[in-house]
């Protein structure tokens, strides 16, 4: 598959700190990157290199736009900064107008696009408000537009979810998916990744500045043989022959209802015929494991610690 | 992933376009463009109104002439003038009475005496009521013509005698007289920079330390380079900036207009150009010097403190401009001349008092330029590398930042 970018080898240090270590990874064409990883793990770091607007110590970053190889070409990315603001004192519309003239757009276009866009989020009766005038909720969103206004081929967003209320956070991630549809490639940055795994294709796992883990996320899932097993049975049916299972590690019990880890390799399916075979079953889910799961026993196996307090 | 100096023009009048529209709708500007000049406006009328009115004010005055030759002649010679001048034939007391009363401003007693030492005073209820410059000229004119004629000269030979001595510089390889305008446009101009870079550049600084502020500063730099969105700032700053210095100079030769011939003054392009030339591109370099500034603070308060400091830089020379007026040419002026923060200032002044040498403009053009473009390429790395941390950024960091690649 085409590769949109690829960077190799990236290295970033501030006086003497090293911000991010000697990371690779790429994003394919068509598909959405998660790029994951807790509070200060060098995600924004990553991304204000690749949109060129920090240079690193060490590494080449290549893009691929239109089919041919280049250097960064600032009008066919869109970016969304952590640190979000637009011009406080000027209205919505000619604040985006303006954002998207400096992405190359004629002034009519940016016009007309941005009044789509507004409609589109449901802001268009703000268009004409100064944007301090906005809650936080609105200015995310107009902030999203001033990204992706100008259509471009790749899109960076630089947690897009953060500090956004449940309904904000699934309108965003319906709109990531549409641009998806539309053939746009995205990358972006999140430390919630129960939110983000609905919607990646493939994963790059980050923890101070070093790279845990990254590849496809459905195959990462499957190659982690382990399941998350919720069961609801009749009360009076005894489910001891679950605690002599070595491969079981029981979480939580109660009175007609188990949850447990199995770690089965491939024996998920007899597991479930036993439970069936020797339960009178209401309920059972199985389930790979969360990403966040994961990051932490790959950050674990490589004998480092991870900050829970930075995934908040 | 080198950043190059390169600059897109097209991006750079793109921000230029932006900051004048959003800065020519600011309170601080329209206050400054237009309260100014309506100050200009309203002391020139309060100069025009004082002078109506001290015309209008009739001042009554009584004398007694004890010589028989003065009164007549004074009277003949205030005719027409805002001096109501009776002659009193009473005695001294009747008159100093009547002028209590009210009935005159004031009385001049004129004797044989007080003629030949010429000295005179006006006696008077309120003195507030008196003018005596008013009636100097007309007693000193009728006093000088009548101890002339003494003399025994004629009428003709007084009016040679009195006739008004002009003196006037020629310079030597002009026929024209010496233009007045030589001198004034670039002190002038040398005093409209200092209110530009003060006003327009403090908004310059407080824009740059906003956009750090808002965090609006990494989206622009994901779509233009640092150096394209300085660049541009500073031109629609400077565009600001010549719409103030239009503003307020119409105003200002609107009001001198009521008091000046500019003909006299022997205005010519020739005169105007080079120092509106050293006007124009003193302005961008201070203005880059600000934005360079502003780039390395966190606050406004932050800013307006130190540019205060750094205003008095550039400006020293305006402390200095005796000794550089009378010594334009002396070596350590002519390096100072070519210094950056005190070019504009330095030039101006010397431009007011001789003729800089066509070689001496081009090098002050080529350092003037040199200057621009470093402070702007100074701060827009400062501005680059200012958006990881929006904190106020020391000499430390600087040193670093223009060391490093950043």
């Amino acid at each position: 598959m085409e590769e949109i970018l690829q960077v190799e080898n990236l290295s970033k240090s501030f006086g003497g700190k090293i911000a991010v270590d000697n990371i690779s990874f790429s994003v394919p064409r068509g598909q959405i990157l998660g790029f994951l990883g807790p509070n200060g793990a060098g995600k924004t770091t990553s991304l204000r290199i690749i949109m060129g607007i920090l240079n690193p110590d060490k590494g080449d970053i290549f893009f691929n736009f239109n089919g041919k190889p280049s250097s960064l070409d600032k009008t066919k990315v869109g970016y969304l900064p952590e640190e979000k603001g637009l011009y406080e004192e000027a209205k919505v519309l000619p604040n985006l107008i303006y954002i998207g003239q400096l992405k190359g757009m004629k002034k009519n276009s940016a016009r007309q696009k941005a009044q789509k866009w507004l409609e589109r989020v449901g802001l268009e009766e703000y268009a004409n408000q100064k944007f301090d005038k906005l809650s936080r909720g609105m200015k995310q969103k107009v902030q999203f537009i001033a990204s992706v206004l100008h259509d471009p081929e790749f899109l960076v967003l630089d947690e897009p979810f953060a500090g956004l209320d449940p309904v904000n956070q699934n309108f965003f991630m319906q709109v990531v998916r549409e641009l998806q549809e539309q053939g746009k490639t995205i990358l972006f940055s999140a430390h919630q990744m129960n939110l983000v795994e609905e919607i990646c294709d493939s994963i790059f796992l980050i923890n101070k500045g070093k790279q845990i883990l990254s590849g496809n996320l459905k195959e990462i899932k499957e190659s982690y043989k382990e399941y998350n097993v919720n069961i609801y049975f009749n009360p009076e049916n005894d489910p001891s022959f679950l605690l002599d299972n070595p491969d079981i590690q029981i979480n939580k019990k109660n009175i007609g209802y188990l949850n447990f880890t199995f770690q089965g390799d491939n024996k998920i399916n007899k597991l479930i015929d036993q439970i069936t075979a020797n339960l009178d079953l209401k309920e059972i889910q199985a389930s790979p494991p969360p990403l966040h799961d994961i990051f932490i026993n790959a950050v674990q196996e490589r004998g480092e610690e991870v900050d829970e307090n930075q995934f908040a | 992933m080198k950043k190059s100096m390169k600059i897109s023009l097209p991006n750079a009048k793109k921000v230029a376009k932006w900051e004048f529209t959003k800065g020519i709708r600011t309170p601080m500007f329209l206050v400054l463009t237009f309260v100014i000049p309506l100050l200009i406006l309203g002391i020139g009328s309060l100069e025009f109104i004082t002078q109506e009115f001290r015309q209008a004010q009739t001042m009554e005055l009584a004398l007694i002439d004890n010589t028989g030759e003065i009164g007549p002649r004074l009277l003949e010679q205030t005719e027409n003038t805002n001096i109501q001048l009776e002659i009193f034939t009473g005695s001294q007391e009747e008159l100093k009475q009547k002028t209590l009363n009210g009935a005159y401003d004031g009385f001049l007693i004129i004797t044989p005496e007080n003629l030949r030492e010429g000295h005179f005073q006006i006696f008077s209820g309120d003195p507030r009521n008196i003018a005596p410059a008013q009636i100097r000229p007309h007693l000193e004119k009728v006093i000088t013509e009548f101890r002339l004629e003494s003399l025994g000269l004629v009428k003709e030979e007084i009016s040679s005698a009195t006739r008004p001595v002009s003196l006037g510089v020629q310079a030597l390889e002009e026929e024209a007289p010496f233009a007045i305008a030589r001198f004034l446009v670039p002190i002038a101009l040398g005093m409209i920079l200092l209110l530009s870079v003060i006003f327009s550049g403090q908004m310059l600084m407080y824009g740059v330390i906003k956009e750090k502020r808002n965090r609006v500063v990494e989206i622009l730099l994901s779509s233009i380079s640092s150096f394209d969105l300085l660049t541009g700032k500073i031109m629609g700053y400077g565009l600001l900036s010549l719409l103030q210095v239009g503003i307020w100079t119409t105003a200002g030769l609107l009001t001198a207009s009521r008091f000046v011939n500019f003909q006299d003054l022997g205005l010519s392009l020739e005169i105007i150009l080079p120092p509106f030339i050293i006007f124009l591109l003193g302005y961008i370099m201070l203005a880059s010097l600000f934005a360079a500034l502003g780039a390395t603070m966190k606050e406004a308060e932050e800013g307006s403190q130190a540019q205060g400091l750094i205003i008095l830089i550039p400006m020293i020379p305006l402390f200095l401009s005796g000794l550089l007026i009378t010594a334009p040419n002396a070596l350590w002026v002519r390096i100072f001349t070519h210094i950056p923060p005190f070019i504009p200032a330095m030039a101006l002044l010397r431009m007011g008092a001789t003729t800089l040498p066509w070689w001496e403009m081009g090098t002050i053009v080529l350092a003037l330029l040199f200057s621009i473009v470093l402070f702007i390429y100074i701060g827009s790395r400062i501005f680059s590398r200012g958006i990881l941390q929006y904190e106020a950024i020391g000499f430390k960091d600087l040193s670093k930042i223009l060391r490093k690649k950043y």
